[in-house]
């Protein structure tokens, strides 16, 4: 066996991850019954007559909002299981397929932290995180054990330095950097927040934050990996959220984010909590591998290589992805090829007053389409910057109307006016490119105008008059 | 974020604590001097005052807008009276003209406050605001309806316990403006007894509703004043003293969104529904493609659409500029803008809102009137209206860090 293999199937103590699961589980209880809680699932499944669909999974059915309540209590009554080890193997399973169900059926809501958590419950269906400090292993003590191969710690470790890398990796663009926006849009607007908010309007903390913001993310993974910083760090990286939950409204991203990163912790840091059971027989240093329970086999057999090969392309593809912008010309906040999926977090502050103009080529007349004859104001808004959304309700808007008209040609032109950063609005479609005429798609859309010129806006505190 | 970033940017070690001691004691320094309000060498720039803003356009806006709506109703209710004791004699008809000019002044001052629906008004689903003026919920078949109930049994009947589609002032300006004494509903659902009814006993049926109803809109409107007056509900407190202990809002900010979320009408209503709906430019319910559509009108029966969307518009440019009903100058948006320096998206919106008013006002007559011989003045009016409302759904929400209308409270990333 090779030092890469040798290390990667290494036993490494159970307890971080074991902790982990319970506070994954715990915390999506928590944020499922706030969900339903704060009237969401009307909101986001009951009242849109549209759903914006990802491209691939359009045959995804939408259920009713009555149905929704279901998905969203057997979710919340799932994560308990995950939290406590229960049925271990199979609530996870059923919640990753019911969560990810729940992303898939709009793509106005997506938001990063559900996408992490789309990927965290997926691989924990691949991980026995279940063989301590679970009903399961109390239940069935031949499941028990105190280690795990380093490679399911590695595995979550990846995941989340991915995330942070890739969020500080967005942050490198001039708009961030250079004129510190949108935080100074964003910080302007919070001079009442307690203490520190006067100084809010002022340019220099806006500039401070963002290069802080900056660093935090693309080097915290670093940080977090050294032992000798780690417990300073992991306490920048509590306060660092904690503020991002004070001053922004960003839902549970913070505590997934605090959670998340208890897995660059050593392995055994729970066992050092005076309320919880040391390890037994022996207790394993910190980082050092233990290999008193599960020796190292000498060679591995075609699972483990299969395991191997299947991880290293999962872990391409979590890197590849939030590239992919790359290879679209243009400037992704603009024309947002490339954003989702990318930890491109509250990067950019962007609004757009979009008006469909159908044509009936048999007649010449035209009318024009709000959004709001198909959308609500949240979906409307999420739209109103995302061009592939707008093509999609676009060709909505065709089907409708020919359906409407009985049928005839119809042609669907989008004045998509937006305001990126505090810019001024600028076109983001060309408004004579007949959309009708454009299918949806992963290609670049040449329906798409380029970003306008030119700074954004820098925002001054002045006396008022 | 500030102690662990200190550190960083000082090029302190990561792993050596003792820059992000030294920065903890920093952030302390600062939170202190902020806190205890030291001044230092150069003079710091004072933000925007919100709260100033706000209890501008309470005090000197909302409030103002909402006595006077009072007042004509309290007009209005006596001259509805006046017009049923004249029913059947030669005063008549001056004393209906007298009645639908109240009505008209009273209107006037209410599509001021169709701007500025926030608060009390808006509370409940805009409960308040729905019993005073609910188009475009309004049904004439289902005044129709209450007019003989109440005919059926007058001393039964309560208005205070119907729908707000019967009440209000849209119900009253069916009931003193249409001409038809046949009614609107279709064969099936009209009232029992209304076709035995003579002329003269319908004008009287009707004329004992809409004295109910202006009546109970006289008390709807003085439920706005008092909710907002300082002397009883003083939701005004409330709305100038957001982000303190006492109030509602947890911040100005919010009650600025509140304002804000509040002109969005004039992209919801006055752009989509009071002129491309009428106009043909957007979809509407009469048939066929790009067809004018009189029956989409506001105050259709009343001709008062134009005027509707002129002090609509009226509205919107005090709150913008921030110059009260009665010149009463303050803070407004506008002021907000330069405070941020967008001294340009500021001089494009406050010529953009003059450009609309000059439209609206320029549209010849009425508007049923316009939507036949001139069709362009309506169209000219909604192009110069959304060259407003693109500029509020963008720019201006962006540089004042605002949301649209209901989406605060969902999460984002």
């Amino acid at each position: 066996m090779t030092p890469l293999f040798a290390s990667l199937f290494a036993a490494r103590d159970i307890a971080s991850l074991a902790v982990f699961r319970i506070l994954f589980g715990t915390l999506m209880f928590v944020s499922t019954v706030r969900f339903v809680q704060s009237g969401w699932i009307d909101r986001f499944y009951g009242e849109p007559v549209f759903f914006f669909k990802y491209w691939g999974f359009a045959w995804v059915p939408t259920l009713p909002a009555a149905a929704m309540y279901a998905v969203y209590g057997v979710l919340a009554v799932l994560s308990l299981a995950i939290a406590a080890g229960l049925f271990y193997r199979v609530s996870i399973v059923l919640f990753a397929l019911g969560f990810t169900y729940t992303q898939l059926l709009d793509v106005t809501n997506y938001l990063n932290h559900y996408y992490l958590i789309v990927l965290l419950s997926w691989l924990m269906c691949f991980m026995p995180l279940h063989r301590a400090w679970s009903v399961d292993a109390a239940r069935k003590p031949a499941i028990r054990a105190s280690t795990l191969p380093a490679y399911h710690l590695y595995l979550v470790r990846f995941q989340i330095g991915v995330v942070y890398c890739f969020a500080g990796l967005a942050k490198l663009n001039t708009d961030w950097l250079i004129h510190a926006q949108p935080l100074n849009i964003w910080l302007s607007a919070r001079v009442e927040t307690p203490l520190i908010g006067p100084l809010f309007d002022e340019l220099w903390m806006a500039y401070l934050m963002s290069w802080a913001g900056f660093l935090f993310d693309s080097t915290i993974v670093l940080w977090l990996s050294w032992r000798r910083t780690r417990p300073y760090a992991y306490a920048v990286v509590v306060t660092f959220h904690l503020m991002t939950d004070v001053l922004f409204n960003i839902g549970m991203f913070p505590y997934i984010m605090m959670l998340s990163a208890t897995v660059f912790l050593a392995p055994d840091w729970p066992r050092r909590l005076p309320f919880l059971p040391t390890r037994s027989p022996s207790r394993p240093r910190h980082d050092q591998p233990v290999t008193d329970s599960e020796p190292i086999a000498s060679s591995i057999c075609w699972r483990q290589k299969v395991g191997l090969i299947a991880l290293l392309v999962y872990c391409a593809i979590q890197i590849a992805v939030p590239l992919r912008h790359y290879a679209y010309p243009g400037d992704v906040l603009w024309n947002e090829e490339g954003m989702r999926f990318a930890w491109k977090v509250m990067l950019r502050e962007k609004h757009g007053s979009v008006t469909f103009r159908v044509r009936f080529p048999d007649t010449g007349k035209e009318l024009q389409v709000s959004p709001r004859h198909y959308l609500d104001t949240r979906q409307e808004r999420e739209m109103g910057g995302q061009p592939d959304l707008i093509l999609q309700l676009a060709h909505h808007i065709a089907r409708d109307i020919r359906k409407r008209v009985g049928g005839g040609d119809v042609e669907v032109r989008a004045e998509a006016l937006v305001s990126l950063n505090g810019r001024p609005a600028a076109l983001m479609i060309d408004p004579e490119r007949d959309l009708t005429q454009v299918a949806d798609g992963l290609a670049h859309g040449d329906w798409i105008l380029p970003a306008p010129p030119g700074p954004p806006i820098q925002l001054h505190a002045r006396t008022g008059p | 974020m500030v102690t662990g970033i200190r550190s960083r940017l000082a090029g302190g070690p990561p792993s050596d604590p003792g820059p992000v001691r030294s920065s903890m004691w920093g952030l302390v320094a600062v939170v202190a001097a902020v806190a205890c309000g030291s001044s230092t060498e150069k003079p710091q720039p004072v933000a925007f005052d919100r709260p100033a803003m706000l209890k501008h356009i309470g005090e000197n806006m909302v409030l103002p807008i909402y006595r006077s709506v009072h007042t004509n109703a309290g007009e209005l209710s006596s001259k509805v009276d006046d017009y049923c004791t004249a029913l059947g004699t030669a005063g008549q008809q001056d004393a209906l003209d007298a009645a639908r000019d109240a009505w008209r002044a009273t209107m006037a001052q209410w599509q001021l406050a169709e701007m500025m629906l926030f608060g009390p008004v808006a509370m409940d689903g805009k409960a308040l605001r729905d019993r005073i003026y609910s188009w475009d919920l309004v049904s004439s078949c289902a005044v129709d309806q209450d007019v003989m109930r109440k005919h059926d049994d007058p001393t039964g009947y309560d208005i205070t316990g119907r729908l707000s589609n019967v009440r209000g002032l849209d119900a009253l300006e069916y009931l003193l403006f249409a001409t038809s004494l046949d009614g609107e509903c279709a064969v099936n659902n009209k009232p029992p007894g209304w076709d035995g009814l003579s002329d003269p006993e319908r004008r009287q049926a009707r004329c004992a509703f809409a004295r109910d109803a202006a009546s109970d809109l006289s008390t709807q409107t003085k439920s706005a004043v008092d909710a907002w007056a300082s002397e009883s509900g003083n939701y005004l407190a409330d709305f100038a003293g957001a982000g303190q202990s006492a109030s509602s809002f947890d911040s100005a900010q919010d009650a600025v969104n509140a304002v804000s979320d509040a002109m969005f009408y004039l992209d919801s209503q006055v752009k989509d529904m009071k002129l491309a709906e009428p106009a043909g430019i957007a979809m509407n319910r009469c048939a066929g493609v790009g067809t004018v559509c009189p029956d989409e009108l506001e105050s259709r029966y009343a001709g008062h659409s134009r005027e509707n969307i002129v002090a609509n518009l009226r509205a919107f440019g005090m709150l913008f500029t921030g110059n009260g009903p009665d010149s009463l100058d303050g803070l407004g948006f506008e002021d907000f803008l330069r405070a941020a320096s967008a001294d340009s998206l500021a001089d494009n919106m406050g010529a953009a809102i003059t450009a609309a008013v000059t439209a609206a006002e320029a549209i010849p007559g009425s508007m049923a009137g316009a939507l036949n011989t001139d069709i362009d003045a309506v169209v000219a009016t909604h192009t110069a209206v959304k060259r407003i409302t693109d500029d509020l759904k963008t720019q201006f929400l962006t540089v004042l860090g605002l949301d649209i209308p209901d989406d605060a409270a969902a999460d984002n990333d």
